[in-house]
């Protein structure tokens, strides 16, 4: 028998969960199940993972409404530099932190993302995703999440750890998550084994927060018509 | 992780000694403390062993400070250059670059550097790998873009960017340039030319004169453009990486029995301040998919024929 990777198992999975027609919250939550199913003891070794993180209300300290966001300035998948103050001079801007292209639940969240784009773009904001991975993932990312949104690099996660968002992998989910097949350094050139927790924010163009959310279960997102709702108010 | 207790772990890193950490970091001990436990809390375990005078580093501590720290100096070269986008007054770039590295490679990603910080001057050094080294060492360049610098300094930081592999430049009307991969012995009777210092020519006139030939013929052209002209005129086989663009007139074939690969890297010197300039062309570097450029054969066919 040839043993599969549960990132390899979870590809079909993955597509299924993404095509959902239900609200991205049930779409990840069908994914979690299957990782539960597939893979009892790595599911458990996330549980644990989220409990500390919970206990220590990782991100806490994030922007919240109504603080202004910190600026940034980032490579996007092509290697240009964008700068949030310049995306906010042409309207409010959904930025949204992403673990990465190799992330299933990334991948369903930038999909719903995509999906949402055309109605973001009337509402004339914009959508970005940041994640800590260089543009040979960003681009990939992004392609496959079928997207036209910029998907900008935070090398090292140094814009995450300024938003109060990085942590740092421990060595069990480090090896639970090398064994299924995701070892990210070399998508983040670097040995660090740090992630940002995936967080959402709605900034007006104002810059000041006008929504966000953050859950340091990576396995919830902010969901595509709560970020909607956020641009119509 | 939050920003400020990374930042007290470096201080207590940095003195052994909380009070002193705080002081440093202008809080106070119970602040200090607090923020260090916190952060033990989502790393798992004690990070220092509190012990008066002889506070240190536990083993987990010394694990994750490498990655704390490169996160954190992340985090204020991120702050810094939001801050400073588009404005003037940046100090100029002091580049270091093997003789071998187009300009035209770099050229995207100094279009970046030329627009965030504008007016900004950059000042190239090209030459061979020990004077690059001694260069960086001394601070004339501050950062570098080269294979090996045959120096194993400690202070050096490389971060890998992307594999260079070296052919045989021809002109079309050279023999040779019919076949699609040149085996080493066909090159026993050319004369070789190639950059100065070059440390690839210097791995194929060893593996030549391994398989007999005593006299291997060597001249070395001071720029990329003296090498086509020479090799055009006919006054031998010019060594030049693969990925390079030459006139149409011109082709790059791959020689065969000899390893001509190398690694280009980025080199920084550790433990010194760092202009925004410098630190995002760092990042922009390492961040830049160069899989095009290590896929030479790609190139190569992309050339007009």
């Amino acid at each position: 028998m040839t043993t599969q990777s549960l990132a390899q198992a979870l590809e079909a999975a993955t597509q299924r969960c993404r095509q959902m027609d239900a609200p991205l919250t049930k779409r990840l939550n069908a994914l979690a199940n299957e990782v539960r199913h597939l893979d009892q003891s790595f599911a458990e070794v996330v549980d644990r993972m989220v409990n500390r993180l919970q206990q220590i209300e990782a991100g806490k300290s994030a922007p919240s409404v109504g603080d202004p966001m910190p600026l940034f300035v980032l490579p996007d998948e092509t290697g240009r530099l964008v700068g949030l103050a310049q995306l906010l001079e042409r309207g409010p801007v959904v930025m949204s932190f992403h673990r990465g292209h190799w992330c299933p639940y990334c991948r369903i969240s930038a999909h719903a993302l995509a999906g949402i784009e055309p109605e973001v773009r009337a509402a004339g904001a914009e959508i970005v995703l940041i994640t800590p991975e260089v543009q040979k993932f960003t681009s990939e990312f992004k392609s496959d999440a079928r997207a036209s949104f910029l998907v900008l690099t935070d090398l090292d996660s140094g814009y995450a750890l300024e938003l109060q968002l990085a942590i740092k992998i421990e060595d069990e989910k480090r090896l639970a998550m090398t064994r299924a097949g995701w070892d990210i350094s070399a998508f983040q050139d670097n040995e660090n084994w740090t992630l940002p927790i995936p967080a959402t924010f709605v900034v007006g163009s104002d810059g000041s927060v006008k929504a966000r959310f953050v859950d340091p279960d990576y396995r919830k997102r902010m969901d595509v018509d709560d970020i909607l709702g956020a641009l119509r108010t | 992780m939050e920003l400020h207790q990374v930042r007290y772990l470096l201080a207590v890193c940095e003195t052994l000694n909380f009070t002193r950490a705080a002081e440093q970091c202008h809080v106070s001990q119970p602040a200090l403390s607090r923020a260090i436990q916190q952060l033990e809390a989502e790393l798992g375990g004690e990070l220092f062993r509190r012990e008066r005078r002889l506070t240190h580093i536990t083993d987990l501590g010394r694990a994750v400070l490498p990655a704390l720290r490169q996160c954190y100096e992340s985090s204020l070269s991120a702050r810094a250059l939001a801050r400073s986008y588009l404005k003037e007054g940046h100090p100029p770039l002091h580049l270091g670059l093997a003789r071998s590295i187009e300009m035209e490679l770099l050229s995207p990603l100094l279009t970046e550097i030329s627009t965030a910080f504008p007016g900004i001057e950059v000042r190239v050094f090209r030459g061979p790998p020990v004077d690059i080294g001694e260069k960086l060492k001394s601070g004339d360049i501050e950062l570098a873009i080269a294979g090996p610098l045959g120096d194993e300094w400690e202070r050096f930081e490389a971060r890998k960017l992307f594999e260079e592999q070296f052919g045989a430049l021809l002109s079309r009307r050279h023999p040779l340039s019919r076949l699609n991969a040149i085996q080493l012995p066909l090159l026993l009777t050319e004369r070789l030319l190639c950059l100065p210092h070059c440390e690839m020519t210097g791995r194929l006139t060893a593996q030549l004169q391994s398989l007999g030939e005593r006299k291997i013929t060597k001249h070395e052209a001071p720029m990329v453009d003296d090498l086509l002209g020479l090799v055009r005129a006919n006054f031998g086989v010019g060594i030049l990486p693969m990925a390079r663009r030459i006139p149409d007139d011109l082709c790059i074939r791959e020689v065969e029995g000899v390893d001509l690969r190398r690694w280009i890297h980025v080199f920084t010197v550790a433990g010194r301040p760092r202009s925004i300039g410098v630190a995002t062309l760092v990042k922009l570097l390492r961040a830049k998919d160069w899989s095009a450029i290590t896929r030479t054969e790609d190139r190569a066919t992309e050339r007009p024929q």
